[in-house]
């Protein structure tokens, strides 16, 4: 199935999930997304989602010079970054739950009916 | 390991997504590629490709959520009104009747473009309609070259163009009644030129302004200071209006004068006597020391009128 769609919704929630540990850079991120088994996302897409993250100010950021190339720029979660991710991690569960819940019992449901008829 | 290769292709990518993305304005453009390089470089190094630069700007700007630092334009509100209004008329368009007359117009749209040159050319060319000079009917013919090609879409080649091309049509549309007006004027001048519907004034025969009557009596020799009526009382003078005029030119220095002898209004007393130009004052007066001549018939005499007699010597 493609999660393409299901994953811009949820993207954000997954960005500020791998950087809650650890600062990240932005390939780093990519990277890590990827290791978690979200390899459709492009990393447009994730600079993208962290740059609006900061904007809306649930990440900060640093830069850290690189010795004979390019600069990296680090991204860290914040206190308001963190209360949101809880708040995320509550409401998808809650919903995972019920979808599960939901996806489930149609199976279960056909099943009876099936049965019943038969 | 980075090679000299991949920073020469990471840099160059990078410059083409901060272009694509310049019109973000140069802070929000700062935050969203501060590091571009950096991540672009571990990309090649993991192997993948950077593949296409707009589309990976345009995923970028997707996702940052970033709209453009200006504002909207007035283009970009004319727009949006516009498609407010089409969809506003759309009911009405729908209709068989309005949408035949529709797509009239739109046939005659061709029509407009040529109209629109003209009218470039017009204010181009210093307000004439009609082309004056060598170099004017080039301007007249690249102008309704460029219109029409603007009209099929083409020649333009920035993305102002198409706003550019409204501004210009709305000038050309303002410039087309006064183009209209110089149109006429030069129809009408151009008919008032044409000797066979020019209507002179005075005595005219065959055409050509006659300038002077001379009369011969019964004895066929010249008459002097002969009045002349038309058949409603209207003295029958060469120019109509000439009533205070005090002389009409006649060509070789010549003047003609009216009569002295009938006031002010001697002009249909014939032959008009005459006077050298030069007599003339510096503002066009006829001095009354002025020498008047009697003009030079053009035959001496005429033959008798049949049975004309002599007057009888012994009358006297």
């Amino acid at each position: 199935m493609d999660t393409t769609q299901l994953l811009k919704g949820v993207l954000d929630v997954a960005v500020l999930a791998v950087i809650r540990d650890e600062d990240g850079y932005g390939y780093d991120i990519v990277r890590r997304l990827r290791a978690a088994g979200i390899d459709e996302v492009g990393d447009a897409s994730v600079y993208g989602t962290l740059r609006r993250l900061y904007s809306a100010g649930m990440l900060s950021s640093y830069v850290v010079p690189s010795e004979g190339g390019p600069h990296r720029k680090y991204y860290g979660i914040n206190a308001q970054g963190s209360s949101m991710l809880a708040a995320h991690t509550k409401d998808w569960e809650a919903f995972a739950g019920i979808m599960s819940g939901l996806l489930s019992t149609k199976r279960a449901a056909r099943v009876t009916k099936i049965g019943e008829k038969a | 390991m980075t090679t000299t290769l991949d920073i020469e292709q990471v840099t160059a990518f990078a410059k083409a997504v901060r272009r694509s993305l310049a019109d973000l304005g140069p802070d929000t453009l700062d935050e969203l590629t501060d590091g571009l390089e950096a991540d672009l470089a571990d990309k090649l190094a993991d192997g993948e490709p950077l593949g296409d630069a707009a589309a990976y700007a345009a995923e970028l700007r997707a996702a940052a959520g970033v709209t453009p630092a200006t504002r909207p334009t007035i283009a970009d509100n004319a727009r949006a009104n516009l498609a407010d209004l089409r969809s506003r008329i759309a009911p009405l368009t729908s209709h068989p009747a309005i949408a035949a007359v529709l797509a009239f117009l739109v046939a005659l749209r061709p029509a407009w473009w040529i109209i629109r040159g003209w009218a470039l050319f017009y204010l181009f060319a210093g307000f004439t309609a009609i082309p004056q000079n060598a170099f004017d009917p080039w301007l007249l013919i690249g102008l309704v070259v460029l219109s029409v090609q603007w009209g099929r879409g083409r020649w333009l080649p920035w993305t102002w163009s198409r706003g550019g091309v409204i501004a210009v049509s709305v000038i050309a549309a303002l410039a087309v009644p006064a183009l209209y007006t110089a149109v006429v004027d030069k129809v009408t001048f151009s008919n008032r030129m044409d000797p066979n519907d020019y209507i002179s004034e005075g005595i005219l025969l065959n055409k050509y302004p006659v300038t002077n009557i001379f009369a011969y009596g019964p004895d066929g020799e010249p008459l002097t200071d002969v009045r002349l009526y038309d058949q409603d009382g209207n003295p029958l003078s060469m120019i109509p209006g000439t009533w205070g005029e005090q002389s009409y030119w006649a060509g070789e220095d010549t003047l003609l004068v009216p009569s002295q002898d009938a006031g002010t209004e001697g002009w249909n007393v014939y032959p008009l006597q005459q006077i050298d130009s030069d007599d003339l004052t510096d503002m066009g007066a006829v001095p009354t020391w002025a020498k008047r001549e009697q003009p030079v018939p053009p035959f001496a005499s005429v033959q008798q009128l049949r049975g004309y007699e002599e007057p009888a010597a012994d009358d006297e």
